[in-house]
């Protein structure tokens, strides 16, 4: 049985009359990789600050590694939505700097440094001022500072933004050797077609709860038969039990209320005398997921 | 709280500091602030002689001069008049640009009066208490006169006391014949004197280390505005705890403006022993024990201004301005202590937490602070001190953290 290094209950917050996040309970165990998905403003930030103990959460309870966040801060790493380093330093002083912060030596934060800004394609930017870096260059040298004391549990606020294809191929291929190596992460994302390849599993939240929770698997299961694939002529807008018709051209999906039955749904298009050239059960993609379970929120 | 951490954060925001030439300018800011200061006095100064050509008109009521030989009395810069009325007419006329008076008691008061007119009457009346001093001893101290007359008229006004009695002869050769230069050179010479022998020097390190704290305060803004402006403070405080972020910034700036200091006191010190050795013959420093309390002092005067600017700064940054300020305000007006360092408003100061630093450096440099206000007045700075500090720690992520609120409540409400 895996250890587990992130166990969060029933966190909740407010800002103000704002309630932030309602009973977030999450647990991650080492050698996995668990996405945290939702809209914009839906909790992710703050609920991965309450996390590391950056801020308090009203309501709940943090452990990292069995202890307090703050207890656990040279054992996690964190790279967060606001990025940030300071701007006239040379890139490799201040990941010097952040390594020994984290508790390292000095010779080792920049051997580990040196390292990783090799592995990350920033080798001939040790000596560059940050603010010189382009902003792609910026995002991974902030990613290298947040794993560079070889952190048990990473949690990563927005990792792909601002990386071009290549580097977030790179990225993605280190995740999964950094879970292989035993590291729990958390990330959130809006690339959702990413977090499907990535992550072990997913929570979703919005409007500060978590609406769906498990395995991509799990999720999937749970929402089969929720979408269909349709060619046919002349569709009627009013069919009972759908949700929503998109059209793509030719090609319509239509996204089937709760309790559905798909095949009742054809039987009544049939009846209507509608062509149909082709009707299919569709497995989802995260983003239709993910727009399910809005669109219900 | 990690320690390590702490001196690492200080170290950090030390040697950033020490890098930027803005430290260096600002070691050298208050040099040229006295060199333009200077440089004010020296133009009052020439605006004062314009007519310097004149002489002075001298109305002896003591008799002094009448103990002199005749041909002893002749000056060319001094005219002696036998009437008030006579004197005073020759100023209204401008035949004279002053006008010296000896009052009758002047053995006994060393007072004189000098009566100017102009709008620079303060550097006129400067020169003609100069000339009247010089021609006071050329006259009658080189002409040998009786022990007590001769040691009142080297100290011709009370509570001036300019010269010792084993530099009379030196003085006695001031040239007041030599031109406009020559006297002016002489007047430097003298003003010089007068501020190594007033302790002036003490009025320097006050007004260097109080500027130096109002410096501090700004080092400690553009510190937190740095880690702000880079959206450091989710990354900072993701890897050290507020207070050990908070207690590092702190030590940063307290050991930057220590350096400062330290390198403005030698530059002082050392042009200012330059000047009393060639001067007086000795140099003219402060004593091993001024030096210790004084450096005790501004270290908890130092830490105590950069905690409590530090506290203004993350409490809301839109009341940050004012708070500076404030502080900024009440550093600077402690200055005003040098005037009566044992009054009871400075016995007051030196015990209210916002002035207590500021107060009490100024009555340690002028000797006037007895052991039991330094006591006291450490309680209250440590205690203080160390409130900002958890004070500042605690509120400190509401500000470096981006997003949020800068005072939030709480409240158990629903979002819908």
């Amino acid at each position: 049985m895996r250890e587990t290094v992130l166990r969060a209950e029933g966190l909740r917050k407010w800002f103000g009359r704002t309630q932030v996040v309602e009973d977030l309970s999450l647990e991650v165990k080492r050698g996995e990789i668990v996405g945290l998905l939702g809209p914009n403003g839906s909790g992710k930030t703050t609920s991965l600050r309450m996390m590391l103990g950056l801020i308090p959460p009203d309501a709940g309870r943090v452990t990292l590694l069995g202890q307090p966040p703050q207890r656990a801060r040279d054992r996690t790493g964190y790279l967060p939505e606001e990025r940030g380093l300071y701007k006239d330093e040379r890139a490799l002083d201040v990941l010097v700097y952040v390594g020994r912060l984290r508790g390292m030596s000095r010779t080792e934060a920049r051997r580990r440094a040196l390292e990783w800004m090799a592995r990350l394609e920033l080798e001939d930017h040790t000596r560059s001022k940050v603010e010189k870096l382009s902003h792609g260059m910026q995002q991974r040298l902030q990613f290298i500072a947040s794993v560079l004391h070889d952190p048990e549990l990473l949690i990563l606020d927005e990792p792909f933004q601002g990386l071009d294809p290549i580097h977030t191929l790179l990225l993605l291929q280190i995740l999964g050797e950094l879970r292989d190596q035993g590291a729990a992460i958390v990330l959130s994302t809006h690339q959702l077609d990413l977090a499907e390849q990535l992550c072990d599993r997913v929570a979703m939240l919005f409007q500060g709860r978590v609406v769906v929770e498990g395995t991509l698997e799990e999720i999937r299961q749970k929402f089969a038969g929720r979408v269909v694939r349709v060619i046919a002529e002349s569709l009627p807008p009013d069919l009972p039990g759908v949700q929503e018709i998109r059209s793509f051209g030719r090609e319509k999906k239509l996204i089937l209320e709760e309790q559905a039955d798909p095949d009742s749904i054809l039987r009544a298009l049939l009846e209507r005398g509608a062509r149909v050239d082709l009707w299919e059960r569709h497995a989802l993609s995260l983003y239709e997921v993910f727009y399910l379970v809005a669109s219900r929120a | 709280m990690s320690w390590a951490k702490t001196f690492l954060i200080a170290s950090h925001e030390f040697f950033t500091r020490i890098k930027s030439p803005v430290f260096y300018i600002l070691i050298l800011n208050p040099f040229v602030g006295y060199m333009l200061i200077g440089l004010l006095f020296g133009l009052m100064f020439a605006g004062a002689s314009e007519n310097l050509e004149l002489p002075v008109g001298l109305m002896d009521h003591s008799g002094l001069l009448s103990m002199l030989p005749s041909k002893e009395k002749g000056d060319e810069n001094f005219l002696i008049y036998s009437s008030m009325e006579e004197a005073q007419a020759a100023l209204r006329d401008r035949r004279v640009r002053a006008l010296v008076e000896i009052p009758p008691d002047y053995l006994e008061s060393g007072q004189i009066i000098i009566w100017v007119y102009g709008s620079s009457s303060w550097p006129t009346t400067v020169l003609v208490f100069n000339q009247t001093e010089s021609f006071l001893r050329k006259t009658i101290v080189q002409n040998r006169l009786d022990s007590r007359t001769a040691r009142r008229v080297i100290e011709p006004i009370d509570g001036l006391r300019i010269i010792i009695a084993d530099q009379v002869g030196e003085l006695g050769d001031l040239d007041l014949q030599g031109g406009i230069f020559g006297r002016a050179r002489a007047q430097v010479q003298q003003i010089v004197r007068f501020l190594i022998q007033t302790g002036a020097r003490y009025i320097i390190l006050v007004s260097l280390f109080l500027s130096n704290i109002s410096i501090s305060i700004t080092y400690s803004y553009q510190d937190i505005s740095r880690d702000r402006a880079n959206r450091m403070g989710e990354l900072m405080l993701s890897t050290v705890s507020a207070t050990e972020w908070f207690a590092g910034k702190i030590l940063g700036v307290v050991l930057i403006m220590l350096t400062q200091t330290l390198i403005q006191m030698t530059l002082v010190l050392a042009i200012w022993g330059v000047i009393s050795w060639q001067l007086l013959g000795d140099l003219t420093l402060l004593s091993p024990r001024e030096v210790g309390l004084v450096l005790v002092y501004y270290v908890l005067s130092m830490l105590f201004y950069v905690s409590a600017s530090m506290l203004a700064i993350v409490v809301h940054p839109k009341v940050t301005p004012v708070l500076l300020g404030i502080l900024q305000l009440l550093n600077l007006i402690n200055a005003a202590v040098v005037v009566a360092p044992s009054s009871r408003i400075a016995i007051f100061m030196s015990f209210f937490p916002l002035t207590a630093p500021g107060t009490m450096l100024v009555r340690v440099l002028l000797k006037a602070a007895p052991w039991r206000d330094v006591v006291i007045s450490l309680g209250v700075l440590g205690v203080c001190s160390m409130l900002a500090i958890l004070a500042g720690s605690a509120v400190a992520s509401r500000v470096l953290i981006p997003g949020m609120p800068a005072f939030s409540i709480s409240r158990p409400r629903q979002r819908r």
